[in-house]
């Protein structure tokens, strides 16, 4: 019984609760980050690292902090894993922190991570919060990098340093500007409901 | 009870926020070198990207220009880069200006801004920066705000445009100014 439990809170980020697709969260760093493939792995990991640590600390902490204060103590906590991440990204991948720019430090308000320390790991076990943030985490990385690849693929042709056309491939440019993010977005929600639609029918 | 739970809380806040300061001084004690070198790195890049022929960088302990002259193998001097500050629409902005030894500008590029992305920030561009190229102190203006200016401003952003075209005239006044000073005897110490 109690494995169940665990095994669900790690799949509920992953696709039934997705963040982007189900809960609408975290759409800013999304459509921006999204234009290129590398950005939007690193984005999914430092997002990912920023949810587990605060998602622990927050579940360890649960029987601590009074309620009255406890959202300034999620967001000190969310705080202190964004400016790690931060720093260490400055500090061993330049390129990467330059081309995230403000979108990393502004993981810390990001309504996906404190949204998950308000409405999971302040009332589950560490084990589960551990659970539910790398579930979350993946799931918001499956989805940039999904989308990384539908819209660098086709508007600039290339994936990282894959070149995936010939040397005549014209860029379906709109995918790589700002349009084209919310675009693929629009797509990508209606695939997932049309998709759970069919499963309940 | 009420009060209880006052001071709890307070207490609670005030440890959690004392360990979370403490931890990221650690962390930032760690990286800090690391963040120093790779900005360094940075800046030499940008150096060698302005004068591709440089061999030696020396960096000249002046009190408020950061000044590097540039020589080629043989020690001959090629020309000087200046670091400039200016303010911008988004706050601080750190400049480079690269100068031939004849006066004019040779290069400029902008090593940090906070400008808004999508308006402001396109004065980062090589576009926009090109404009500078082989100018001189009565041609670095604005077009529309001053005859003789040779900036075009980018349309939506004129206050960033502004902030750069002015910090690059000043950056080379203060080079011109304080190159006519090296001789004299004050310089010596």
């Amino acid at each position: 019984m109690k494995k169940l439990i665990q095994w669900q809170s790690f799949s509920n980020g992953l696709w039934k609760e997705n963040p982007v697709l189900a809960l609408m969260l975290g759409l800013c760093p999304l459509l921006a980050i999204s234009s290129s493939v590398t950005d939007s792995l690193g984005m999914g990991a430092a997002f990912t690292f920023v949810l587990l640590g605060s998602n622990l600390m927050i579940s360890c902490l649960r029987r601590l902090v009074p309620n009255q204060v406890r959202i300034p103590v999620f967001i000190v906590i969310i705080a202190t894993f964004g400016t790690i991440t931060d720093y260490t990204l400055a500090a061993y991948l330049p390129e990467l922190k330059r081309n995230l720019g403000v979108f990393l430090p502004l993981i810390v308000v990001n309504c996906i991570v404190l949204g998950r320390a308000e409405a999971f790991a302040s009332r589950n076990n560490v084990l589960n919060s551990l659970l539910d943030g790398l579930g979350m985490g993946l799931g918001f990385t499956l989805i940039i990098v999904l989308m990384a690849v539908i819209r660098e693929g086709l508007g600039n042709g290339t994936l990282g340093p894959l070149k995936l056309f010939g040397q005549n491939y014209q860029p379906f440019l709109i995918m790589i500007l700002p349009p084209g993010a919310f675009l693929v977005l629009g797509f990508l929600i209606a695939l997932k409901n049309s998709l759970d639609r069919r499963k309940k029918c | 009870m009420k009060k209880s739970e006052l001071v709890q809380g307070v207490v609670v806040l005030l440890v959690i926020t004392i360990a979370a300061g403490l931890l990221l001084a650690q962390v930032y004690a760690i990286t800090l070198p690391r963040i120093e070198e790779q900005k360094r790195k940075e800046t030499e890049n940008l150096f060698r990207e302005m004068f591709p022929e440089g061999v030696r960088f020396e960096k000249e302990p002046r009190a408020q220009l950061s000044v590097t002259r540039v020589y080629d193998g043989q020690g001959n001097h090629l020309g000087s880069i200046v670091e400039q500050r200016a303010t911008g629409y988004g706050g601080l902005l750190v400049i480079l200006v690269g100068v031939e030894k004849d006066g004019a500008v040779r290069k400029v590029k902008i090593l940090q801004h906070n400008e808004t992305p999508g308006l402001g920030a396109k004065v980062a561009q090589e576009n926009f920066l090109k404009q500078f190229e082989r100018l001189g102190l009565e041609n670095l203006y604005l077009k529309s705000e001053q005859s003789g200016g040779r900036i075009d401003a980018i349309s939506g952003a004129t206050i960033s445009s502004r902030a750069v075209t002015e910090g690059v005239r000043k950056a080379l006044q203060s080079l011109l100014s304080s190159g006519a000073k090296e001789t004299s005897p004050e310089k010596m110490q």
